[in-house]
């Protein structure tokens, strides 16, 4: 499982997020599919999953590709962390 | 000497704080002309004392950042930051209402510890530091932000060729409320890139020779005065990101996280957990309140409409 890096400066906007990283004063932004994937990433993706496609039109392979990628993307970045199972 | 001020609705208290500490206090926070400004922001209190090395006891366990790009050491906590140069710490802790920077090290020197120091001082009162040009004419106030070296001094010099005039050249500070932007800056410095794009205009239309000016060793001094003086207050209408000549964006208008990445970006980290919670709240209601574009690097003309 996941869960957010608790440093990061959060900023909720409209359909996107932008993400500070204080150690590294890089900025990111996520889209609206990407903002829930932050959001609710300490569920675990089948969950995540299951959020895209009730909310988005995406089918379920889309959808798992699209969480897939982005929490490897906010795990290479430091944004997220990898929990104890 | 000054023991006692206010700036910006924060009460600084240098009672305890040594001569050069007092002397460089008032060199960086432009004390005399902000005196009496009242600000939305929430009163601060802060006491800046002179003490000896810093005891270990001060020293507790943050995430510690740097050295960054200004040379600073930085350890953050949620109330509690120690900011060290190479000459100079300054620790920053919460206390009460208010905080205490004891400062310790080398005083001769620019103590660019304590500036940060206090400047997160200022900024935890709710305004938002503004490292851009700024500069306003006709009632209309524009911030020109952007990467270091992407021309925000050079664009806002031809803009106040353009009949603009200054309010800051490089540090403001933001009341997200109002939109207000106060300068805070004590002059303009000029790069030697942008001096040498700046000499002829300059010369041509104001009959100013740079080469005259005063030197840092880095950049030219060039007084406010020289230039159409400042207007010190005013409220912001729009930020424009200067994007390198050679940058594949189109100019246009900024999208919501675009701004709000330019805004982060002008107004830097915060060292307190309390002041970063906040920052982004502060960032959010500005991305609704101004509007934003990203324009080229100038070249012969600010392009300021």
């Amino acid at each position: 499982m996941y869960e957010r890096n608790p440093d990061v400066i959060v900023t909720a906007l409209p359909g996107e997020t932008v993400l500070l990283d204080p150690a590294t004063r890089a900025l990111f932004t996520l889209n609206a599919s990407g903002t829930v994937v932050w959001e609710r990433i300490e569920e675990g993706i089948d969950v995540l999953v299951d959020a895209i496609t009730a909310r988005f039109a995406v089918d379920v392979d889309q959808a798992r590709a699209d969480a897939t990628k982005t929490v490897a993307e906010l795990l290479a970045a430091g944004l997220v962390r990898a929990t104890a199972p | 000497m000054i023991g006692r001020f206010t700036f910006l609705g924060t009460s600084f208290d240098l009672s305890d704080a040594s001569r050069p500490i007092r002397d460089a206090v008032r060199m960086f926070w432009d004390v005399a002309e902000l005196a009496d400004l009242a600000i939305a922001a929430r009163n601060r209190s802060v006491r800046v004392r002179s003490t000896g090395p810093l005891r270990a006891a001060q020293r507790r366990s943050f995430a510690v950042t740097g050295p960054d790009e200004r040379g600073l050491v930085i350890e953050s906590g949620a109330e509690h930051a120690l900011v060290m140069s190479e000459t100079l710490a300054a620790s920053l802790v919460v206390d009460g209402d208010g905080f205490v920077i004891d400062v310790s090290g080398d005083e001769s020197t620019q103590p660019l510890a304590l500036h940060v120091a206090l400047a997160e001082v200022v900024a935890s009162s709710g305004l938002l530091p503004l490292h851009a040009s700024v500069v306003t004419r006709d009632g209309r106030t524009v911030a020109l932000t952007g990467p270091s070296g992407a021309g925000k001094t050079t664009s806002a010099m031809l803009a106040v060729l353009e009949g603009w005039r200054f309010v800051a050249e490089d540090s403001s500070w933001l009341d997200p409320v109002t939109c207000t932007v106060v300068g805070s800056d004590v002059d303009v410095r000029l790069r030697a890139g942008a001096e040498s794009l700046l000499t002829a205009p300059l010369r041509a239309k104001l009959g100013l020779d740079l080469a005259a000016l005063e030197h840092d060793g880095v950049k030219r001094v060039v007084p406010y005065a020289a230039v159409g003086g400042r207007t010190r207050v005013a409220m912001l209408d729009e930020l424009v990101v200067l994007a390198p000549r050679d940058s594949p964006e189109l100019d246009g208008p900024l999208r919501p996280a675009e701004l709000a990445m330019a805004l982060h970006q002008a107004a830097g980290v915060p060292l307190l957990g309390m002041v970063r919670s906040a920052r982004a709240e502060i960032i959010r209601a500005l991305t609704i309140r101004l509007s934003a574009r990203r324009l080229s690097s100038p070249s012969g003309r600010s392009g300021l409409a």
